[in-house]
């Protein structure tokens, strides 16, 4: 009995003690026993398989190839991981395995012991894992929105390319090696202490709208959104950035067409005022040429001059020249550059400009000022807005010989109120809700700018300009809030 | 027949051209009121309104359109300028401040 002869049966016991597949294969590869695994795991029955051929008998390792093999042959032990390999019947399995070289006595390589393992289960779980991985990589490299992990210190761990393309960085340069903190201007540093404290108190924090330097020292509007996460037991920020620029591009495109819009609304407003004033300035010229005309004719014809005449044209004179004063004043104001005035300071100026105006036609305007009250803004704009407030009055009570009162009064909301009643009767109804629009009128001669100028300067002090009818009459009110005070 | 009228809503105005137009022998009646005027107008139709273009309440030219009869229409104004007046009843614009020696030659080719 030789030594082979001993030895064989007890590989073949040893290997048959095995739990996973096992084969030992000669140098050409040939069995020179299987274990019983093996027969089940490859579906081989229950036929002699010493001689025969492995890659015959299991063609379906498809990923062992053939310098695998050649390996092992030629001494080096191999092994795989999750390989698949098809059954017979169509299925799909997967498999480890190892591949060691055996000796004979004399050392040499007398042929392959293969072992294999089943771990289907295992492996497709774990695919099913990886796809996922895969996926929601995929869907943060993907994604159009800036997302970035960084921890507690600002210190960044995970940049998409959306957010690397925010800040002008490469990922290299990005994480691990730059902070939240080397990108934040400095001016933003009170709000950063408010959205961490958002952060500690509710795990969020955002939307937070700021802006980063980019690697190229330009700075980019951002709006931020994020919330902690745990791993591994250390905390992160996980943010969303959306580069805001195109955003902020349209804002400030709307703004200049904004502030175009009422630059020729103001221009139309100029051209309006301008001719109001030739028509102010104008009357008491007429007046002083007529009476002067009249007072020349009775001095030359010897007569007693008309006993009033003088005072007419004293009068008129008076007029006309707060009339220039205010325009003078317009002029050295051409900005609207913004002053403190007491609301005593701007009632009068209104007054000075309309109330005879309006009183002459026999209208009867009261006034009742009870607010002490100091406003930061243009006296210029802030008198054109009641000025227009109580022209639209007179023109609505001149007719029937009404009444109008100017308010002003300080609100319980601390808001100074100007208010303008008058005893007309109100705005058309078909155009109440288009009132502050321009061009809007229901004035033969308006031209329809006048409210929504005058709303356009009370929203600039903050406030607002308001429209009601009530049992009092119609009422127009411009409320300035405190914010506007000095 | 050869009476003006005259509406203009300032009536420091209407007096002083009440005046000059008197004494020039011309008939006219003043107003500041564009209603009692359309009233004056139709019950006693002159030869020659004369109105102010821009007044509250009602302008020269709606007081116009208010006009039945081809009375000769004329604005008179203060402002810089009129623009698009396309109504051809408006016989003439004059612009204020007028002279007294000029308002009474335009009045007297009408009356």
């Amino acid at each position: 009995m030789n030594l082979e002869a001993r030895s064989i049966p007890t590989v073949v016991d040893l290997i048959g003690s095995l739990p996973t597949a096992s084969a030992i294969c000669d140098p050409d590869l040939r069995y020179l026993a299987v274990n019983d695994a093996w027969r089940t795991s490859y579906g081989l029955g229950d036929v002699d398989l010493v001689g025969q051929s492995h890659l015959e008998c299991v063609p379906s390792l498809v990923e062992l190839s053939e310098a695998d093999y050649r390996r092992a042959l030629d001494g080096e032990p191999a092994s795989g991981s999750g390989t698949p390999h098809r059954r017979a019947d169509g299925s799909d399995e997967y498999v480890d395995w190892t591949m060691s070289p055996w000796h004979d006595e004399r050392g040499d390589v007398a042929g392959i012991v293969l072992h294999t393992e089943i771990v289907t289960d295992r492996e497709v779980m774990r695919r099913g894992l990886e796809e996922q991985r895969s996926f929601l990589r995929a869907f943060v490299d993907e994604s159009p929105i800036g997302l970035n992990l960084c921890r507690l210190d600002g210190v960044w761990v995970e940049s998409n390319p959306a957010f690397l393309e925010i800040i002008g960085y490469s990922r290299e340069e990005a994480d691990g090696g730059l902070s939240y903190w080397e990108l934040t201007p400095r001016e933003y540093d009170d709000a950063e202490q408010e959205q961490l404290r958002q952060l500690e108190r509710t795990g969020r924090y955002g939307p937070y709208e700021k802006e980063f330097v980019r690697k190229d020292g330009l700075r980019v509007p951002v709006r931020l959104n994020g919330f902690l996460i745990e791993r591994d037991g250390e905390r992160y920020i996980w943010s969303l950035i959306e580069d805001i620029s195109h955003q902020r591009e349209l804002e400030a495109d709307l703004e200049a067409e904004r502030a175009k819009t009422l630059q020729t609304a103001r221009l139309a407003s100029i051209g309006e005022m301008a001719a109001g004033v030739a028509h102010e300035i104008n009357n008491p010229l007429q007046i002083i040429e007529g009476f002067s005309f009249l007072l020349k004719r009775a001095i030359e014809s010897g007569q007693q001059p008309p006993a009033e005449a003088i005072d007419k044209i004293r009068h008129a004179t008076d007029r006309a020249a707060r009339i220039v004063s205010y325009m003078r004043k317009f002029a050295r104001e051409p900005s609207t550059d913004a002053e403190d005035h007491s609301v005593a300071e701007i009632v009068d100026e209104t007054l000075s400009l309309t109330g005879e105006r309006i009183r002459n036609h026999g209208v009867r305007l009261d006034t009742d000022v009870r607010s002490n009250r100091t406003i930061h803004c243009s006296a210029l704009e802030l008198t054109q807005v009641l000025v227009n407030l109580l022209h639209n009055a007179f023109d609505a009570v001149r007719a029937s010989r009404g009444s109008i009162l100017l308010e002003v009064f300080d609100d319980a909301n601390d808001e100074v109120v100007f208010s303008v009643r008058d005893s007309g009767p109100g705005v058309p109804d078909g155009i109440v809700d288009r009132l502050f629009q321009p061009f809007v009128t229901s004035k033969e001669t308006g031209t329809g700018l006048g409210l929504s100028i005058s709303q356009g300067i009370v929203a600039a002090l903050g406030g607002s300009l308001t429209y009601r009818r009530d049992d009092d009459g119609t009422r127009f009110e411009a409320r300035i809030p405190r914010a506007g005070d000095a | 027949m050869n009476r003006v009228v005259y509406i203009d809503d300032e009536s420091d105005i209407c007096a002083v051209v009440d005046a000059t137009l008197r004494h020039a022998g011309i008939r006219v009646s003043t107003h500041t009121d564009p209603t009692a005027a359309l009233a004056d107008i139709h019950g006693d139709a002159p030869a020659l309104v004369l109105c102010d273009y821009r007044m509250p309440g009602m302008s020269g030219l709606a007081l116009l359109h208010r006009i039945e009869s081809d009375v000769p229409f004329a604005l008179i104004s203060g402002d810089l300028e009129i623009h698009d007046i396309e109504e051809p009843r408006v016989v003439d614009v004059l612009r204020k401040p007028l002279r007294p020696e000029d308002l009474i030659t335009f009045v007297q080719r009408y009356v």
